[in-house]
């Protein structure tokens, strides 16, 4: 039964176009960084485009950006039986919630398999294309691209895979479970650009959830002729780092399984029922003539008002609007409350500009990702959430649809903007002793970044 | 063969869907009238296993359901109300992945089953065709197939005929009519025909409590000679629903055509009617309101 599940859900995932299109991509980036020698991911200086030491730095690099196809691979998984409302018919047959739950998933991450296996794929197939120059190419030794995948990329995918099935079986939402993924890569680069020192090297490598650090600790005073023929070693501190981060993922495993139920739970009896005023119904309404109609232009522009209104409230109070502006503001706020210390050491005004200055560089992209978030959600949602039919078949003109929607995105530019406006004035007045120039933010920031 | 004892289920937000429902269901097709929101759906997906209800007993045979839904899902069938499907899989594969879900893991005999089956729902000639392309009455057809895979003693059908065209909803039916004799079918539905034509037992459900139950023709019988029906223009429509028990309301060329409730004859313009499902199922909900 387990291996049935899973291998359906492997030929499922085998059709699905995202399978094939992120293989595509994968494929092609490892390609191109073989054989342009502009674009690199992993190797670089003088070893082999094709020694060990590129090939596992790939490899473990791109298994990091496997993590977004890794997400929907899995969330889909749990999400995919109560979006279509299928999942009533599944849960209904014999199979144990452990063969269902834990054959998906095992279908899934060979799937993620599949699309990682694109990587070394292609790092081996550019390493044979006649144009590379000699001199950055070594022998070609299968063994290292396998030794790569199982030590730098496949336990990444393991992870990765295991905590977000969690979450994704926690939040039931594809949203929330890109979100929890943007938050831990936000968190482990700020962790990691913090303990960036000599001192915490042995802590990092202990502790980073890709193991990586460790794995590279041994190579750091490798020659150009070590990197190009030796693989790194297994050692203690990597086992221990992949012992530590494995009992993670067993633990958000063993979560997921007794998170899921398939079937959903009475409520609790100590429940109060609410008792609410029973409103006097008011008397119907006649059924011809009392309620007036217009198809004016005036009404038109009543109607481009209200949707506007509508569609902005929707962005505003959602669950990814708030989340993404959160970390724009960590970022971005970062970003100014540190601006004032320069390289030097240094302490500077924290003047208008400054801080303009930092939000250009930490917040601005923030605005533009909530943008184009929701500029594909508004434009959809309405069928997807099956309402077109009903708001297409009223007689309102076509434009007071798109127009709306334009006017919903624009104010919710410029109210994130205005949010990170806001944050700079805080830390300027907490900071103190510089005057504070709303027109310099409204010439210098704001309008810009609208604008663009 | 089905028991349910003093269920009752309280949404988290505080509706009550089922309050004290107690039904006894033998082999045979048993029809579960009501309106919409009556708690049917609930009702069905309690006997199904995917929810607990928030107190009672449901008994099928020897297994206690709520205590052990797995043992119940050995040998159910369910086609629930509302289902989406996967894109890009077929019928047929679709179809097989269930079998094997339902434990039909030979794999001869589950060729045997799912092409059995396909065949016996008519969807033969399209059993490669993408089920996210199939129209509203072949993906009833498909749901129906799938909820008979593996010979099961209880099939749960929900609300199957509503959005289907008369003679998709014919098919359906006789599909259902075709189940074997020693199998317990529950149908809820808010359409008594399906009710009169297919069921030898009912219940009517209003407001999460059983206000009717026996077999259609009895209920049927019980009504004779307290049926009356009158046409009438619709200024004299209030009047009326003032003065007598007013069963049905329906337009007919204009005009109104009611059915009132009365042992005796109400006055000249009525006319008597032998009642049918259809007046025992409105009059009953009629004093399920005023309750």
């Amino acid at each position: 039964m387990f291996g049935h599940v899973a291998s359906f859900e492997l030929r499922y995932q085998l059709k699905s176009p995202v399978l094939w299109i992120t293989f595509g991509l994968f494929f092609l980036l490892t390609f191109l960084s073989v054989v342009i020698s502009e674009i690199q991911i992993g190797s670089g200086g003088n070893s082999h485009v094709n020694g060990p030491y590129a090939i596992v730095n790939t490899i473990g690099v791109m298994a990091i950006f496997a993590q977004f196809v890794v997400v929907a691979f899995v969330a889909n998984v749990v999400l995919r039986d109560w979006e279509t409302g299928f999942g009533p018919i599944l849960h209904a047959t014999r199979i144990t919630k452990f063969d269902y739950l834990f054959g998906q998933f095992t279908g899934a991450v060979f799937a993620s398999i599949i699309v990682l296996a694109s990587v070394p794929l292609a790092m081996a197939i550019g390493s044979f294309m006649p144009w590379l120059d000699k001199e950055t190419l070594g022998p070609f030794v299968p063994w290292y691209y396998i030794y790569g995948f199982l030590v730098a990329g496949l336990p990444t995918l393991l992870l990765c895979s295991s905590l977000f099935f969690a979450l994704a079986t926690a939040t039931r939402s594809m949203m929330g479970s890109y979100i929890g993924l943007v938050v831990f890569l936000v968190v482990y680069l700020v962790v990691s650009s913090l303990f960036a020192r000599p001192e915490y090297e042995d802590l990092v490598a202990l502790l980073e959830p890709y193991g990586l650090g460790a794995l590279f600790e041994t190579t750091k005073y490798w020659t150009a002729a070590e990197r190009n023929s030796e693989l790194m070693p297994i050692t203690l501190q990597y086992i221990e780092n992949r012992a530590i981060w494995g009992g993670v993922a067993l633990l958000a495993l063993t979560g997921a399984y007794f998170l899921f139920s398939f079937s959903t739970k009475a409520a609790s009896k100590q429940k109060k029922e609410r008792k609410g005023a029973v409103a006097e119904a008011p008397s119907p309404v006649t059924v011809a003539g009392v309620t007036k109609r217009s198809f004016s232009g005036g009404a038109a522009w009543t109607q481009v008002l209200a949707r506007a209104r509508f569609e902005a409230a929707y962005v505003f109070s959602g669950p990814a609007f708030i989340v993404l502006l959160a970390i724009g503001l960590f970022n971005g706020g970062g970003a100014m409350w540190f601006s004032t210390e320069s390289v030097d050491g240094t302490v500077l005004y924290p003047t208008t500009l400054l801080m303009v200055q930092a939000l250009a560089g930490g917040f601005t992209l923030f605005p533009i990702i909530i943008a184009t978030y929701y500029a594909g959600e508004l434009v959809w949602r309405d069928r997807e959430k099956r309402v077109h039919d009903l708001v297409d078949a009223t007689p309102a003109p076509d434009w007071t649809f798109a127009t709306p929607k334009i006017l919903a995105l624009t104010l919710v530019l410029a109210g994130t903007i205005a949010i990170g406006v806001a944050a700079g004035v805080i830390v300027q007045l907490a900071k103190g002793g510089a005057p504070i120039h709303l027109d310099e933010y409204l010439v210098w920031y704001a309008l810009p970044a609208l604008i663009s | 063969m089905l028991q349910i004892q003093n269920l009752t289920h309280r949404y988290p937000n505080g509706v009550v869907a089922l309050d004290d429902v107690s039904l006894e269901i033998g082999a045979g097709m048993f029809g579960l009238l009501g309106p919409n929101g009556a708690g049917k759906s609930t009702l069905m997906r309690v006997v199904a296993t995917l929810q607990t209800p928030t107190s009672g007993k449901v008994r099928f045979g020897d297994i206690d359901v709520v205590a052990n839904p797995e043992l119940l899902r050995r040998t159910l069938g369910y086609l629930p109300q509302d289902f989406g499907v996967y894109p890009r899989v077929s019928a047929e594969s679709m179809l097989d992945h269930l079998a094997v879900l339902k434990g039909i893991v030979n794999a001869k005999e589950r060729r045997e089953a799912v092409h059995g089956l396909l065949n016996q729902v008519n969807l033969w000639s399209v059993r490669k065709k993408a089920l996210s392309g199939y129209s509203g009455g072949m993906r009833q057809r498909f749901g129906i197939a799938q909820a008979l895979l593996g010979q099961p003693k209880l099939v749960i059908v929900d609300e199957p005929t509503a959005g289907l065209d008369p003679e998709e909803r014919n098919r359906f039916l006789n599909l259902l009519a075709a189940i074997g004799d020693d199998v317990v079918v529950i149908l809820s539905t808010h359409i008594v025909e399906d009710v009169a034509q297919l069921c030898s037992n009912m219940a009517i459900l209003a407001g999460g409590k059983v206000v009717r139950q026996g077999a259609p023709e009895e209920l049927r019988q019980s009504m004779q000679g307290q049926v009356w029906r009158a046409s009438i223009a619709r200024e004299d429509l209030e009047a009326v629903r003032q003065r007598y028990s007013v069963i049905s309301e329906r337009l007919l060329g204009g005009r109104t055509m009611v059915h009132v409730l009365s042992p005796a004859q109400p006055s000249g313009e009525f006319a008597p009617v032998e009642g049918g499902l259809e007046d025992v199922y409105f009059s009953t909900l009629a004093a399920a309101r005023a309750a």
